[in-house]
């Protein structure tokens, strides 16, 4: 008998198959069990925000997330009017049902539960307990705290905690667990307040470093060049006077700044101070306020509205403001970031007067799309006169305005492309001299998951990590970092040697927050909102 | 009895005459009143007879006189004292011998030698002499610290001749109190009689004599003359057999328990120094700190009552602490300020972490001989440092039993906004160690867990030298009622754009009591299984009305807890408070206050419950650094608090131990 012979056709039907198969069983078994709100894990531990709620109080008031509610009336209640009256003999009260998915991180090694209970007799018997079932509906897991042998005395309210620890190894994300209140005894009992926190305390981001402790207690811990752990520096709390209201100036509500604006510092306007101003538009002007050393508090120097300036401030184009034709002034440009185009302006008798401008398409190619990270910096132009630099991935160029073409000119810098690394997509660059030192530095503020304050000293050819931000000197706990919606400007406003920090400090009540824009603020009462300044006070 | 029995007839046949009868009543009284007296060995001045002599003025210490109150007291002179304590010193008498002298009267037609031995016995930590139930001889009578001479070959000594004139001769003799009175073979090592191993206990002596005849000698026990020797590998406390014993029935044998008693108290001075132990520091001893008042020199070996002590500590302690070096007591620090941190650090910006203890002594215990103070502090640190260090002392002589009061104005533990700055104030009790010369009574059920750290597998052996009793003071919740245990926590979620969802409210039964800390007393019993009523879980001890809650995790934990929350400021932030360990044969209570006569209790148990050791214990006070996994429940986490950027300072100002 002869060998079959293959046609063609039939081998390359073959290989299609070897090759859907050699697919399917990769992916099964790579497939992770996944649930789609939960993170995956990367070599750099967790990067992205849990999001589930994982902390449930029921006080009965409304049915919404419980079973077995028939027993839920008006009667004594421990909190509002509703609770469970499990009298005249009921067994059963209020269930919490989840899978365990829906609940919390998998796998969930334990949940803990409470309930206040009110015993109408002596000696109740109310087990607070927690059931696993699985698919096919059979207990995976079952425990129960009882008051039995507790003391609960009659006529008054008397909590129960339980915290149940799971047999981890049994559990799958598809079973179902179950909080529920059992009457054993039937005695007459109410039960109301009924509390779940489902898994743990999530674990923090990111993987743990590879620092040998014992660097530290001999003393010959040196820290690696811009990686953690890095040092605190403090911006203390400046006065000015305007009662820690979200006012810069209390009586004056066209200062009442918002973080949802856009705010630019510069000298715009000569005279001896030396020290910046701050330009924003509100109700249809354009203002420009400074501190004043007289009044040791801030104050409104122009607000103009027939300005060519004004349409221009829009959220879609780009705003920096900066030395750009080195003539002692401050200018402002303005980017349009969807046609390429931009103006540059400055300041001349109270009012903005355009000084160039250019066409549409001039600074695309890529310089002002939203990935990239533009500031302004006199570090790597010729003059010191202020530069648009801007890092892409891991490239850095500088745009520097010739005065004589008056045009914006591409040069490339000596910075070392791996510190552009030090930049997400997401940060926000602010240049300035924070430590009075007459150096470029660089505050990066990330606001992703967290508040994010780096300082960053910047040279030619290299951006260092000096550390990170925080505050101190502010009235109770209102430290700026705590707020939900934060904006930073940077600006000499005080001091023309040292660079300082307006801070703009929301919270916000909308449900959907993005940390970009907020629709309705909120007034917390321990942390109220308001405007602060800080700054580096040096070491006395 | 006789004298009883005449007064009754005397009554009764005066019944029709009652003015007469009262007279005769009253006369009837006063003879049964000197009818107990004449028994009552404790009246000094009556003479006690038998045939053959009389003895009275019995004065166990001739040469110590009473103070103010009438009482004759008597501290313990540290001077030199590592081999063990003598009562008195030669500083404090002549000869460093107390002088005891009685008088004998010779009741005998003929001139004899009579025969005499004192013994003393610690009244305030005995087990009595007989059983409470069965009216025999307690079984633990033995371990009582009673002794002699100090020779114990010495049995009775002989009298001079007494002439039988019928006059009282005055006999008299010295004697200390030393350790290891009974010089057993436990507490000798290579020859050497290591009496500290067994050092005096404090508290009230008392002081019998016993006086016999030439043949009435014999019918005293070898046991008894030689209190080193055992009979069935068990000690005869004399005091057992002499006054409830078969010796109490002995004829031409007279025994007297005196009236006097003598207190002897420990009142270490803490200006006299801090020695440094070699062995507690590994490696070469950084001496840069070393002073007159705290290091290595001969004086300090001699005379310090006190060295510094180290932690033991064990990898658990290893944790990943938020970068923040912060001063929590003065900073303002608040809770939100640390549920901030407790979220928002990445793991590689953490600071990996273990509890470190000096490495330099003499850097953070002081030794003050001008105002008699001991001050202790945990070092601040700094970037790059990072450091979390305990610090403590210890006391260099062990005793058995005792009422141990400290004095002390340890750190404050939480800051106006009550959140804790990480530290456990500790005034605790921890075995001397050393094997077995230092055994604990065995545990025969079972025995005891055979080591400290060893867990629910660990054999357990008949008897272990281990022993502790705590006082733990920290921000941490009760266990009992155990309704209310474990609190439950809310999650928190790293999102900086939902404020709630990170500062989270503590639960209720926390926040209610923000502003205490809990003090815990355990003692560490080993798990024997031998007290009646060994229990797990939440278990009610009453002492004095009022009810106190034990815990214990399992029957294997080797330590049972209790605990109170008091109020933070009361104990830590006044000028001083006190602390008090009453540790007694069969239980131990925990009392605070601010000042001696106005102490609380805190934590009681006893021997129903759990084992009360009867081994040798030192002294120590720490402000240490816990992992907080040790306390279950407790709402601030060690390795979410900052390091100190202060130093924390305590004081101890006074230690006795009555």
């Amino acid at each position: 008998m002869q060998p079959a012979k293959f046609s063609k056709k039939s081998i390359l039907f073959l290989f299609l198959s070897a090759v859907c198969l050699a697919a399917g069983i990769y992916i099964y078994l790579t497939k992770k069990s996944v649930h789609k709100n939960l993170p995956e894990i990367t070599n750099n531990g967790r990067q992205e925000a849990i999001t589930i709620n994982s902390n449930f109080f029921f006080d009965l008031e409304t049915t919404e997330g419980l079973s077995g509610i028939d027993n839920i009336k008006p009667t004594t209640a421990h909190s509002g009017k509703m609770a469970c009256d499990l009298s005249g003999g009921k067994e059963f009260g209020v269930s919490v049902i989840k899978k365990i998915s829906d609940a919390g991180i998998f796998p969930m090694k334990r949940t803990a539960a409470s309930v206040w209970v009110y015993p109408l007799s002596d000696h109740p018997d109310v087990v607070l307990t927690a059931t696993i079932s699985n698919s096919k509906n059979e207990t995976v897991f079952w425990d129960g705290k009882s008051t039995e042998k507790m003391e609960f005395p009659k006529n008054k309210w008397t909590k129960i905690n339980a915290l149940y620890n799971f047999p981890v190894e049994k559990l799958s994300p598809d079973d179902v667990l179950q909080i529920n209140i059992w009457n054993k005894g039937k005695t007459n009992v109410i039960i109301d307040d009924l509390e779940v926190v489902y898994g743990e305390c999530n674990e923090r981001r990111g993987t743990y470093s590879n620092i040998d402790a014992n660097e530290f207690y001999e003393k010959r811990f040196t820290a690696q060049r811009n990686k953690p752990p890095f040092p605190i520096i403090y911006f203390e709390k400046q006065e000015i006077n305007n009662n820690n209201s979200t006012l810069l100036i209390p009586t004056d509500s066209l200062t009442d700044l918002s973080p949802n604006d856009e705010f630019l510092t510069g000298d715009f306007i000569i005279d001896e101070n030396n020290i910046d101003e701050l330009v924003y538009s509100k109700n249809g002007k354009i203002i420009i306020a400074g501190y004043s050393n007289k009044k040791k508090g801030f104050q409104i120097y122009t607000e103009t509205t027939e300005t060519e300036l004004q349409p221009l401030w829009k959220k879609t184009n780009k705003k920096f403001a900066g030395d750009f034709n080195a003539d002692g002034i401050t200018d402002l440009l303005i980017v349009n970031t969807e046609n390429g185009s931009w103006k540059l302006f400055n300041l001349k008798s109270n009012n903005w007067n355009e000084i160039a401008s250019g066409a549409i398409g001039e600074l695309t190619s890529g310089w002002m799309n939203t990935n990239n990270k533009p500031f302004v910096s006199d570090l790597f132009s010729e003059n010191k006169k202020d530069a648009l630099v801007i890092l892409d991935n891991y490239n850095c160029k500088t745009l520097q305005f010739n005065k004589i073409s008056k045009t914006f000119e591409e040069k490339k810098t000596s910075l070392n492309t791996s510190d552009t690394s030090l930049f997400k997509t997401t940060s926000i660059i602010h240049t300035g001299s924070f430590t009075g030192n007459n150096e470029q530095e660089i505050v990066r503020y990330i606001t992703e998951w967290r508040f994010d304050l780096k300082l960053m000293q910047l040279t030619p050819s290299a951006i260092n990590m000096l550390g990170t931000v925080d505050f101190k000197g502010y009235p109770n706990d209102y430290n700026p970092k705590y707020y939900e919606f934060l904006k930073i400007i940077p600006g000499k406003f005080i001091n023309p040697q040292k660079t300082a920090l307006l801070v703009i400090m929301r919270n916000c009540a909308d449900t959907d927050f993005n940390g970009e824009y907020c629709k309705e603020f909120e007034n917390i009462s321990y942390l109220p909102n308001c405007t602060q300044l800080y700054c580096i006070e040096n070491e006395k | 009895m006789k004298n009883s029995l005449i007064t009754y007839h005397f009554i009764h046949s005066r019944i029709y005459n009652p003015d007469k009868s009262v007279y005769f009543i009253a006369v009837a009284l006063i003879f049964l009143f000197l009818f107990i007296s004449c028994n009552n060995k404790t009246t000094p001045n009556a003479p006690l007879d038998c045939d053959a002599f009389s003895i009275k003025d019995f004065n166990p210490l001739v040469n110590w006189n009473e103070d103010d109150m009438g009482k004759k007291i008597i501290y313990l002179d540290y001077t030199n004292v590592i081999d063990g304590f003598v009562i008195p010193s030669i500083r404090q008498l002549e000869n460093g011998q107390f002088a005891f002298e009685f008088e004998i009267k010779n009741n005998t037609n003929t001139a004899q030698n009579f025969f005499y031995k004192i013994y003393y016995q610690n009244e305030s930590y005995k087990f009595p002499e007989t059983d409470s139930l069965t009216g025999k001889k307690n079984e633990f009578a033995e371990e009582n610290f009673y002794g002699s001479w100090v020779d114990s070959s010495i049995t009775f000594k002989e009298t001079e001749l007494i002439p039988a004139d019928n006059e009282f001769h005055k006999i008299s003799d010295r004697f200390t109190i030393d350790g290891n009175p009974r010089n057993e073979k436990r507490y000798i090592q290579n020859g050497v009689n290591n009496r500290w191993q067994r050092n005096p206990r404090m508290g009230e002596y008392s002081f019998l004599i016993v006086v016999t005849s030439a043949d009435g000698l014999p019918l005293v026990p070898q046991t008894v003359q030689k209190i080193n020797q055992k009979e069935n590998d068990h000690f005869l406390n004399p005091y057992y057999f002499f006054l409830y014993g078969d010796g109490k029935r002995l004829k031409k044998t007279i025994v007297h328990k005196s009236v006097s008693q003598l207190k002897v108290i420990a009142q270490p001075n803490l200006g006299g120094g801090i020695y440094i132990d070699d062995t507690r520091f590994n490696g070469n001893i950084d001496k840069s700190a070393y002073c007159a008042t705290c290091g290595q020199d001969s004086n300090l070996y001699k005379n310090a009552p006190i060295q510094q002590f180290i932690n033991y500590v064990d990898a658990s302690t290893k944790m990943e602490n938020i970068p923040i070096v912060a001063d929590i007591l003065k900073d303002n620090y608040s809770k939100l300020d640390y549920n901030w941190n407790r979220c928002f650090y990445t793991k590689d910006e953490l600071i990996p972490t273990i509890i470190q203890t000096s490495k330099h002594p003499c850097q953070t215990v002081f030794s003050n001989p001008d105002e008699k103070k001991i001050t202790i502090k945990n070092p601040k640190t700094y970037y790059g440092e990072w450091k979390k260090e305990s610090v403590g002392i210890i006391t260099r002589h062990g005793f058995t039993y005792g009422k141990y009061r400290v004095k002390a104005k340890l750190t404050e533990l939480l800051n106006k906004n009550n959140v804790w700055n990480g530290l456990t104030n500790a005034i605790w009790l921890i075995t001397q160690g050393g094997g077995e010369w230092n055994y604990r009574r065995n545990c025969n059920k079972e025995g005891y867990m055979a080591s400290y750290w060893g867990g629910k597998d660990d054999k357990r052996v008949p008897a272990v030298d281990y022993s502790e009793i705590d006082f733990e003071i920290l921000k941490t919740p009760p266990y009992c009622p155990d309704n209310a245990f474990p609190p439950v926590f809310k999650n928190s979620v790293d999102d900086k754009k939902n404020i709630r969802s990170w500062n989270i409210s503590l639960p209720e039964e926390i926040i209610n009591t923000d502003d205490k800390v809990t003090v815990a007393c355990t003692n560490w019993d080993m798990a024997c299984w031998e007290p009646e009523k060994f229990g797990v879980g939440c278990n009610p001890v009453t002492y004095q009305g009022q009810t106190v809650y034990t815990h214990r995790w399992d029957h294997w934990y080797r330590a049972l807890t209790e605990k109170k929350e008091e109020n933070d400021n009361d104990l830590f932030g006044s000028e001083y408070y006190y602390f008090e360990i009453d540790w007694r044969p069969t239980e131990i209570i925990w009392r605070i206050g601010k000042e001696p006569d106005k102490m609380r209790v805190v934590g009681y148990m006893n021997d129903k419950v759990t084992s009360i050791p009867n081994n040798q214990m030192l002294l120590i006070i720490t402000q240490e650094y816990h992992n907080t996994k040790w306390w279950p429940g407790a709402p601030y986490s060690q390795d979410n608090l900052p390091f100190p950027a202060s130093d924390i300072p305590g004081e101890i100002y006074e230690l006795t131990i009555e």
